[in-house]
Order: structure tokens, then C-alpha cells, then sequence
């Protein structure tokens, strides 16, 4: 009775100094972290987010009273927060032991790399992606197969609307023969057959617009040519763009269209980037199936000329048609050194005076030169970048073809199209707001040279 | 500031803890808590932070005034003053835009809506306010003599944006006179340490995926979708504010203060007035106290004093149409299961009532979540399959499954896990017994570690009560 009663007074006590001890505890680490928050070394670059971190903010008046600045030493902290890239081990793993993943398949709703047009305002781009302007039609990737697929909706499809505007050029451009090709995604391709009824049918999509052409757009059957080719490495598995190979039988496929022979790919020498290629699925979802199979780059030399001449409005600038230095980060730029607003490439072998003008995205970039085999001067257009009207450049350069080429996203997706329909007459006067952002970063690509990682990450956004 | 960030955690809450304890003196104890409070609100709302002290300066001065007058035939004049100053701050600030709209709308005039931002935590300032002056024309507490202490009760920083309603009459003792007890600041830490997790590992987390499918492109969200995205929104909101409460309710127990609890597991509930009587319960105690009771309860005009109180609950949470449908949704189902429901529901098994409690609860905040109306009726209608939107999409399994763990943890947190556990332990052996103590230590540090990881590991921290 005694020794029980003593036990329990002992408890008593016991729990007073479990508490003194848990308190203690507490302030110590909760104010440890702040003073190693202070004392650690700060550093100025996050190498696995490939990103600059926060700077600390300066105070003014204004930051303080709107709270800005606030906000952003809020951001300061948890940019510079001791232990940070432990932390975020960890709460990836945390984020793992949610639930239980299927070996074979992953799902990335929220990723989007449909293609990404800057606003008119000139904002980020990251503003846009949370629009629903970019999640028309895209309901985000699935990696499965060790390929990553875009997951196509064809939910509110964009056919009427598309071919439109592509029925404009017709009637605006007069003397020119007009070619509209929408290139599919690997999905139709590739994606295992269980997922397919799923996912929108992309061909369907294709034809749905092609039927509602008027009779001088010639539409060009992309999508049948490559079918042809399944076999063969057509697509990238961890980057949402067609190969080069792919990419050539896009150009097959034109000329079929046009009436051209096309030059025969044993007819040209082709080359190999070296190294692995990860793409943008990759950079997006860090997936480790993609990771670790990865692409490789292979590329053929048509007889183009190996400098072109590039316009981005104001200034003209010699650019090599295959860039292969300083493309480490993102190899996909080896093709014409990435987006730019208007380039001009000239033929070696063919002398017949005729010119095109390919109106394209990123997926256009392979494309391009294989052009050079059937024209003499090929002119190719970012139609999200340039300042140039295309009816401009029609009576400029004497124009014979052209040729609007298109992703199977971009042509369901609302602003690309009106974009693409508003460069047939740019108003004068009209600065064109693309291109103000882009030469932007491309100031700070020549200020920051170092620091590379940012660029690829702004890169990645802009390539369609 | 929020409770649940980097900055409150390491650098405020450190301060905040280690001055008070190492200041002996009462009154820099109320200064140290009151300054810091100001800091805290003017983190997120540098402006507004002079209404809150003129708010606060206001009903300091009517609460004198109502002890000054009382016996005259003045007596109700302060207070009611102060009620028609605070609800026309409250008006102004929070209500302004609703009303010009729908003036504009019925009337066809043109009238320009105003566009300032909602200072946070008025709803919950100027409910404490009121309550205050209004115990005190009761004679249920004596007026507060200091402004200090005054606004300390309003700007402390526990419940200053996220609730709960703290009555002035609550901690009117504890105001004057608090203890520091080292079992209370222990208990407090813990209970804090519970909410934080609360609030950064479940809400936020089904907070995520609210956005995607309660935020996305209702037309082509297929029915498991939707069922799955009302569920973490049911989710999300429970614990993101309970577990605020949570952390109100530690932090107060840390430098002394005791509030009353807010939550007491509403999702176990069996009928909607008992949910009521267990989901944000200082705010339905309140309109009971200040507006049901007063207006003559369940004695007389009983259906127009059931529609006033929880049309006002709708729009306590919200300046729009959306928030009071959702007041009156429960006034409904209280009401109706007054006159026959709950007969009924006592006859069939207790499992049906939960169901029941679920659904509604479940709809309930679908009117809650979306602030037009059309898209409500989307939502519903894919609810329950009348909207010829796809059944199931492909990447819904794969969700899923992939958070199906996190799900049952979040749904067994809904019930009483807590108070059964202490219980089992309470009754277990004295060798189990003497180890719980640090058992707890070692949980909470594992409590704060993931919190403090899902922090830095992601910048997905909103906040929900800019609209209260």
C-alpha cells in the first residue's frame, strides 16, 4: 500500500519533469533553427530545382505597406531554410508513402507542356499555365511503358475555330499555295491499348479539321506518313516533340501534298548528339523510368547552308542551322538553336529562286531544313514571336509555298489560334509583346551567362 | 502571418516564448504579448491595422461608457452605438460589394463596386467586440479598465485571424491574473503540435487536390472525380480549421490563457444539429447567446428566428448569395429534423444517421466552395450522375491510389482517435504510463519534423479565411 501510493507520487513528480524537459525542448529547436538559420553558410543557387533563390528583399515604403514585403521574406526563409534540400528529400518521400504506385504507370495531371504562348501583357508564363487557356484539351502526362505520354482530351475540340483562321490565309494571300499540317503526339502511336480509350483519338482531331478546309488549303497527311513509320524512333520518349527522323517524314509527307520529290534520307549524312537526351517530360515530372531511359539525339544534313540569318525585328544575326555547342541542358536545341522570330535559310544545291515560309512552333524547328532540298530560300516564322506580317513577307521575298505546321495541342488551343491568324496582317505600330519578353531573356542570358540553369528552365516553357 | 509557415514557427513563436518566459512582470507580459500580436497582424495587413486598434479603441471606450450610464435611462445608448459601429465596420469592409452589387442588380443602377480588400479576421475581431460590450451592459463581466489589456483580448494573436470567437468573458480572469503551469505549457505544445500537422499534412495536402478537381474544368470532370474532390474539400476545410484551433487553443494554454474548444469531431455526427453543436462551436454558441435567445429562441416566432440565425451564419462565412443558400441549406435540415426527421431517424439504425450527417455535410459544402451559382448546379448534377460527364477517368485510379493511405489516416483522424488513446493509456500499466510522458516528446518532434518538411519541401500554404 505504501510502496504503491509512493510509485504514484514519484509519477507525479515524473510527469512535471517530462514536461520541463518538453518544453525545454521545444523553444531549443524551434530557436536552433532560427540562429542556424543566420550562421549557415547562404547559398545563391538551388542546383536539383535549377533554379536562383530568393534574394533578400529591400525595404521601402511601398513594399512594406502593400505587404510585398512581407511576402517575400516569407520566400526568403523558406529558400534559405538550414537543412533545405533534406527537408525536400524528405517530403518527397513523404509524398511516395501516400499511397501505393504502380510499377508501370504513372499519372502527372497538373503537367503541362502543351504549348505555352506568352500573353499579350508580357506576363510569365506561369501565369498562363494556371489559365484555362492552357489546360484546353490537355489533362496532363502519363508515363507508362518507360514513355511519357500527353494526355490528349478531346473534349472541347477547337476545329471549327482552327480551320477558320487557317481558311483566312486562303483568302487574305493571293498567287500562294497553302499547306496546314497538324503533327499528333506519340499517344496515337504508341500509347498501350488499354489507356486508349481514355485518351481523345488525335487522327480524328486532325481530320475533323482538315475536312472543314476550303479548296486552296492543301492539307498534308502527317499523320498517315508516320504511321507508316511506327517502327522506327519517331518521337522522343522523354520530350514531348517529334525526332528528326519524325520530323523528316513530316517533310515526306509535304511533299507528297505539294507534289515535290522529296531527297531520300540515304541521300543526306546524318550525325549524333553526344550523350543522353532528357526531354521535357522528363524535366517536368523527374520521372525515374524516363531517367533512366533516355533519348539520344540523331540528326540529317539536307543541303542547307550552315549559317542562316536570324531577324528578331530590329537586328539581323548569323546563327548556325544545327547549333551543337552550349545545348547541354536542353539538347532539343541543336535544331536551328531553338525558337526564333523569323530565320532565313538558304539552299546549297537548289538554284530554282523559289521560296516558302513555314509558319510553325517548336515542333517546326527539325522540320525546316529539310525544306532547303525543293526550295532555295526557306523562310521560317515563329508565329508566336514575330513582329514580321506574313503578308509582308509574301510580296518581299516572292513567295511561291506556304506552309502552316502545327502540334495537335496548339491547334485546339484558343490564343495560339488567334495568334496565328492575327501575323497574317500585323496592324502597324503594333509592337508585337512576344517579342519584348524575348529578348528580355535573351539579355539575361548575355548578363547571366553562368548561371545557364535559369535559361534552360525559361526555354523549356517557350519550346512548343 | 500564418500559423503554418517557416517564418511564424522559427522566428515568432521562438521569440514570442522565450521573452515571455524570461519576463517575470505581468504587465511586459501583456505588453510583450500585445506588441507581438500587432506585429502578427500587420505581417499580413499593414494597413488595416489601424482599424483594428481604433475598433478595439472604440469598444474599450463604450464599455466604460455602459458602466458609467448604467441606471440612467442612457444606459442602452453605448451599447448600441457600439453594435451599429461595429457592424457598420463589419459592413463596410466586408459587405460593401455584395450589397452595391445586388442594389445594382435589382435596381438597374450603376453604382460603383468597392474594391478594397477585406481586412483579415474582422469577422472574428469585431464577434469578439460585440460580445464583449454586450456582457458587459448583462453585468456578466465588469468593463475593462486597462486599454492595454483590452487589446490585448482583441489583437492576441492566437485567435486573431482564425478564430475561435474567444469570449471577453472567457478569459476576462485570465486577462488579469493567468499562471504559468509547466504541465499546461507541456499539454499546449502538444496540442499545438497536432494542429500544425493538421493543418500543413492533411488540409494542405487534400487542399492540393481540391484545387485540381473542385478548381478545374467542371465540364469534363467525370463522376468519381467529383465525389473524390467534395471529399478533400470536406477534408481540407475540417482540418485546416479545426487544426487552426488547435494551434489557438496550445498556444494559449502555452503563456496561460484556457480557450473553449471549437471542433469536437463534427464528422461523427448524426444529425445536423448535432453538428452544429460540434463544428466551430464558438460561433454557433454565439448567435445563440446574441441572436436566437434574444430574439425569442424556440418560444416564440421560432421559424423566423431559425431562418434569421442561420441566414446570418451563411453570411458570417461570406459576402455572397453561395454562403447564405449554405445557412439556410442547414436551417433547413435542423428545422426539418425538428418537426419529423430526427423521430425517424431514431428508429433506424445509427449507421443511416451518419450516412446522412455525411451527405449533407458533403453538399452542404459544395454550395460552400463554389461562389456562383451555376456552377453549383454543374457540380451536383455531376454529383449524382445527371450531367452526361464520363464515370471515371483515367488518371483517377492511379490518384487514388497513390494517396489511399494518407486517406485513411485523414478519415480515422476525423474520429476521436486523441481522447481514446489517453483513455486506454490512462487505464494501462504505471511502467506504459511513466514512459507516455516522453513518448509524447519524442511524437511531437516527430509531428513538427514532417510538418516543418512538407513546409520547406513545397510553397502550397494558402489561406482560407480571407472571406470570414
Amino acid at each position: 500500500m505504501n510502496d504503491a501510493h509512493h510509485i504514484h507520487e514519484e509519477l507525479e513528480e515524473e510527469v512535471k519533469v517530462s514536461s520541463l524537459i518538453h518544453i525545454v525542448l521545444f523553444c531549443v529547436a524551434l530557436t536552433s533553427f532560427g540562429v542556424l538559420f543566420f550562421i549557415l553558410p547562404q547559398e545563391k543557387i538551388s542546383d536539383a530545382e535549377k533554379r536562383k533563390l530568393a534574394s533578400f528583399p529591400t525595404l521601402t515604403q511601398k513594399s512594406l505597406l502593400s505587404g510585398d514585403y512581407m511576402d517575400s521574406l516569407d520566400i526568403y526563409t523558406a529558400d534559405h531554410f538550414p537543412f533545405r534540400s533534406t527537408f525536400i528529400s524528405v517530403s518527397d518521400q513523404l509524398k511516395l508513402i501516400r499511397g501505393f504506385h504502380n510499377k508501370e504507370e504513372s499519372f502527372y495531371n497538373d503537367v503541362q507542356t502543351v504549348d505555352e504562348i506568352p500573353s499579350k501583357n508580357g506576363t510569365s508564363t506561369k501565369d498562363i499555365q494556371g489559365s484555362d487557356e492552357a489546360l484546353k484539351n490537355c489533362k496532363g502526362l502519363l508515363v507508362a511503358n518507360n514513355r511519357a505520354f500527353q494526355i490528349f482530351s478531346n473534349e472541347e475540340p477547337m476545329n471549327e475555330e482552327f480551320s477558320q483562321m487557317v481558311n483566312q490565309y486562303a483568302k487574305k494571300l493571293k498567287g500562294v499555295r497553302i499547306f496546314s499540317g497538324v503533327v499528333p503526339t506519340a499517344s496515337d502511336f504508341f500509347l498501350p491499348s488499354k489507356y486508349q480509350e481514355y485518351i481523345g483519338n488525335e487522327q480524328e482531331n486532325i481530320q475533323a479539321s482538315y475536312k472543314l478546309f476550303n479548296k486552296r488549303i492543301v492539307p498534308i497527311d502527317i499523320h498517315q506518313e508516320l504511321g507508316k513509320h511506327k517502327k522506327e524512333y519517331i518521337y522522343y520518349k522523354t520530350d514531348h516533340h517529334w525526332t528528326d527522323l519524325g520530323a523528316y517524314y513530316g517533310y515526306k509527307a509535304f511533299c507528297n501534298a505539294a507534289k515535290l520529290t522529296p531527297i531520300e534520307l540515304s541521300d543526306m549524312k546524318s550525325k549524333q548528339i553526344k550523350g543522353d537526351f532528357l526531354g521535357t517530360h522528363f524535366l517536368k515530372t523527374k520521372d525515374q523510368r524516363l531517367e533512366s531511359h533516355p533519348d539520344y539525339i540523331k540528326y540529317w544534313i539536307p543541303p542547307v547552308e550552315k549559317y542562316a540569318m536570324k531577324y528578331d525585328g530590329e537586328e539581323e544575326e548569323e546563327i548556325r542551322v544545327f547549333k551543337t555547342k552550349d545545348i547541354e541542358k536542353n539538347k532539343y536545341l541543336v535544331f536551328l538553336g531553338g525558337d526564333e522570330p523569323l530565320i532565313l535559310l538558304k539552299s546549297t544545291k537548289c538554284k530554282n529562286g523559289k521560296t516558302v515560309i513555314l509558319i510553325k512552333n517548336s515542333y517546326g524547328n527539325p522540320f525546316a531544313a529539310f525544306l532547303t532540298a525543293n526550295y532555295e530560300n526557306v523562310l521560317v516564322v515563329d508565329y508566336r514571336y514575330t513582329e514580321t506580317s506574313i503578308k509582308d513577307l509574301v510580296s518581299e521575298y516572292d513567295v511561291n509555298d506556304i506552309i502552316i505546321l502545327n502540334g495537335i495541342y496548339s491547334s485546339n488551343t484558343p490564343n495560339h489560334i488567334e495568334r496565328l491568324r492575327d501575323i497574317i496582317e500585323l496592324k502597324e505600330g503594333t509592337k508585337n509583346s512576344f517579342q519584348k519578353k524575348k529578348r528580355k531573356k535573351k539579355e539575361e542570358e548575355d548578363i547571366e551567362q553562368s548561371d545557364s540553369l535559369n535559361v534552360v528552365l525559361d526555354s523549356i516553357s517557350v519550346i512548343e | 502571418m500564418v500559423f503554418a509557415s517557416l517564418n511564424f514557427l522559427f522566428f515568432f513563436l521562438a521569440i514570442n516564448l522565450i521573452l515571455y518566459y524570461l519576463i517575470k512582470n505581468k504587465t511586459f507580459r501583456n505588453v510583450l504579448l500585445t506588441v507581438m500580436s500587432l506585429v502578427f497582424y500587420a505581417w499580413g495587413e499593414p494597413i488595416w491595422i489601424g482599424l483594428l486598434v481604433f475598433s478595439s479603441f472604440v469598444d474599450y471606450l463604450h464599455g466604460l461608457l455602459i458602466e458609467r450610464f448604467r441606471g440612467t435611462k442612457w444606459s442602452k445608448a453605448p451599447l448600441i452605438s457600439c453594435i451599429i459601429i461595429n457592424l457598420t465596420i463589419l459592413g463596410t469592409f466586408k459587405y460593401a460589394g455584395f450589397i452595391t452589387d445586388n442594389i445594382n442588380f435589382l435596381t438597374g443602377l450603376k453604382l460603383s463596386v468597392p474594391t478594397y480588400t477585406l481586412p483579415i479576421g474582422i469577422s472574428f475581431y469585431t464577434f469578439q467586440t460585440i460580445s464583449y460590450v454586450i456582457d458587459v451592459y448583462k453585468q456578466e463581466v465588469k468593463a475593462q479598465r486597462s486599454f492595454l489589456k483590452f487589446l490585448l483580448f482583441v489583437s492576441l494573436f492566437h485567435q486573431l485571424v482564425a478564430g475561435p470567437i474567444v469570449r471577453y468573458s472567457h478569459i476576462a480572469n485570465e486577462i488579469d491574473n493567468r499562471k504559468l503551469r509547466i504541465n499546461d505549457i507541456s499539454a499546449g505544445i502538444s496540442r499545438f503540435c497536432i494542429g500544425l500537422f493538421k493543418k500543413i499534412c492533411i488540409a494542405n495536402v487534400a487542399g492540393e487536390m481540391v484545387v485540381t478537381y473542385m478548381g478545374g474544368d467542371l465540364s469534363t470532370l467525370a463522376f468519381s472525380e467529383a465525389w473524390f474532390g467534395i471529399l478533400m474539400f470536406t477534408i481540407q476545410i475540417y482540418f485546416d480549421f479545426s487544426g487552426y484551433s488547435d494551434m489557438a487553443i496550445g498556444m494559449g494554454r502555452m503563456v496561460g490563457f484556457h480557450y473553449h474548444e471549437n471542433f469536437n469531431y463534427p464528422y461523427t455526427s448524426k444529425s445536423a444539429s448535432d453538428f452544429w453543436r460540434r463544428w466551430h462551436i464558438s460561433l454557433g454558441t454565439f448567435f445563440r447567446d446574441y441572436i436566437y435567445i434574444p430574439l425569442g429562441g424556440n418560444r416564440k416566432r421560432f421559424y423566423l428566428n431559425v431562418f434569421v440565425v442561420w441566414m446570418l451564419t451563411g453570411l458570417w462565412h461570406g459576402s455572397s448569395w453561395n454562403f447564405i443558400l449554405w445557412g439556410l441549406f442547414w436551417g433547413t435540415l435542423i428545422l426539418l429534423e425538428r418537426l419529423f426527421l430526427q423521430k425517424i431517424f431514431n428508429k433506424l439504425p445509427a449507421f443511416i444517421s451518419h450516412v446522412y450527417l455525411l451527405l449533407a455535410a458533403m453538399i452542404g459544402w459544395v454550395l460552400f466552395y463554389f461562389v456562383d451559382m451555376s456552377s453549383v448546379v454543374k457540380y451536383l448534377s455531376i454529383l449524382f450522375g445527371q450531367s452526361g460527364n464520363k464515370w471515371n477517368s483515367l488518371e483517377f485510379n492511379s490518384v487514388f491510389m497513390s494517396n489511399i493511405y494518407w486517406l485513411i489516416l485523414a478519415i480515422i483522424l476525423c474520429l476521436p482517435v486523441y481522447p481514446y488513446t489517453h483513455a486506454k493509456l490512462r487505464k494501462s500499466s504505471i511502467r506504459v504510463q511513466a514512459i507516455v510522458p516522453y513518448a509524447t516528446i519524442v511524437f511531437d518532434f516527430f509531428l513538427i519534423f514532417l510538418s516543418t518538411a512538407m513546409l520547406v519541401g513545397k510553397t502550397f500554404n494558402p489561406f482560407l479565411y480571407f472571406r470570414f
